[in-house]
């Protein structure tokens, strides 16, 4: 076995060059890596994974929504890291109205989201990020806002907090970056929208924009960990 | 080496003057403390609210550092800029927080100054000119070495959200408890 992994280095050496010192290091390298390979040591797991369950609860707006009719589409994302084990990356929700009751009422979604990731690393933490969009009647559907959220990272909100076990978030509608462009959405009664929402999650996108937030979304949301104080992090003070 | 877990997000600006808000920030730390993955500065949309005087960013940050000490602390610097009509900027907030000690969600309420006006003409700029005047170096946010001569005002909040994870510090003898 020896043998083989020296070949497998020399290979990958075909476009490079290297110095000789160079390739005795590697050599020097690969007892160990057979250590590991030898199938009677047990390798220890070096992944914790994380179990996300919670729900998109509703959405205020403080003087009633833009639009009769609302709904979301919500999206899970995370960094290079992590492996989505289960459940489903995106969704839509409901189409909800509050048509028939107090303007000002909550919009309830209710939207359950219940996702498992496994990871090596806590950097990339799962975000959600949720569109807003809202519909008159027959009419097309325009975009009312965005919104992010971190999944949590310490279980859920503690209970000893004063605010409610809800993480609000507000909702950021992209305002016109020119009055022509203003006038033009305006006549043709449509939001200008993002390309793509996943660049309010990069601060070095974000440059530039123009948003305008109204309304919050409430989202209720728990994880479970496993594996992670085995990796030496220490979770909890 | 122990490593730090920074998660979290800028959540938003309140108490501000100026509607129309953007606020810059960068992660400093000492010699000891290197990046390993996420960005260590950063500049988020221009917000406003529709109803409120308050600027919504809900920008997210994470950062991975790595540390050999535990001198230089990492500390968040922030600075609000204002925009006007004729898309002008002008910083209206300067503030810093260092990193809380402790793993856990902590949330942080950086307090911001802004230079005060000298003279009436100064006041006068500051209204209608497209803003006041601004720090030439910005290493006066952290250091209190020639903060003798400066004359501020105080200016709104940013309210921060963070959670942090550790890692491996207690093989170094850092205790949190």
């Amino acid at each position: 076995m020896y043998e083989g992994e020296e070949t497998g280095y020399q290979d990958n050496e075909n476009g490079n060059k290297e110095s000789p010192k160079q390739k005795q290091r590697k050599t020097r390298r690969t007892p160990s890596v057979q250590k590991v390979n030898d199938p009677g040591v047990r390798a220890p797991a070096s992944y914790f994974t994380l179990c996300i369950t919670g729900q998109i609860v509703s959405a205020t707006f403080p003087l009633g929504p833009d639009k009769d009719y609302i709904f979301c589409r919500y999206e899970l994302v995370a960094g290079p890291d992590w492996q989505l084990a289960s459940g489903p990356q995106h969704g839509i929700t409901q189409m909800a109205t509050i048509k028939s009751g107090h303007f000002n009422d909550k919009i309830v979604f209710n939207m359950p989201i219940e996702v498992s990731y496994k990871s090596t690393s806590p950097f990339g933490w799962p975000q959600i990020i949720v569109s807003v969009y809202g519909q008159n009647g027959l009419g097309s559907e325009s975009l009312l806002g965005y919104a992010r959220v971190h999944t949590p990272v310490f279980g859920s909100r503690r209970q000893d907090e004063p605010t409610s076990s809800l993480s609000e978030t507000p909702i950021l509608m992209p305002k016109c970056p020119n009055m022509i462009a203003d006038i033009t959405s305006w006549l043709l009664r449509r939001q200008p929208e993002l390309k793509d929402p996943k660049i309010l999650l990069d601060n070095t996108q974000c440059k530039g924009l123009s948003m305008e937030s109204y309304g919050t979304l409430e989202f209720q949301l728990n994880t479970v960990m496993r594996g992670a104080r085995k990796l030496g992090y220490n979770w909890h003070a | 080496m122990a490593e730090v877990h920074i998660i979290g997000q800028i959540l938003k600006a309140v108490d501000f003057d100026e509607p129309h808000l953007y606020c810059k920030w960068s992660l400093q730390s000492g010699n000891a403390w290197r990046l390993v993955q996420g960005e260590l500065q950063g500049q988020t949309h221009v917000s406003s609210h529709r109803l409120q005087n308050s600027s919504d960013f809900a920008q997210p940050l994470d950062i991975h550092l790595c540390t050999a000490a535990i001198q230089g602390w990492p500390r968040l610097l922030v600075e609000v800029y204002a925009v006007n009509v004729l898309q002008q900027c002008w910083p209206v907030g300067y503030g810093f927080a260092h990193m809380p000690s402790t793993p856990g969600a902590h949330r942080l309420e950086i307090n911001t100054w802004k230079i005060a006006p000298n003279s009436w003409w100064q006041s006068i700029k500051e209204r209608f000119g497209g803003g006041g005047t601004a720090l030439h170096k910005t290493d006066l946010l952290y250091s209190g070495v020639e903060r003798y001569k400066l004359l501020t005002r105080s200016s709104g909040k940013i309210i921060v959200e963070l959670s942090l994870i550790f890692r491996k510090f207690e093989e170094y003898g850092v205790e949190f408890k």
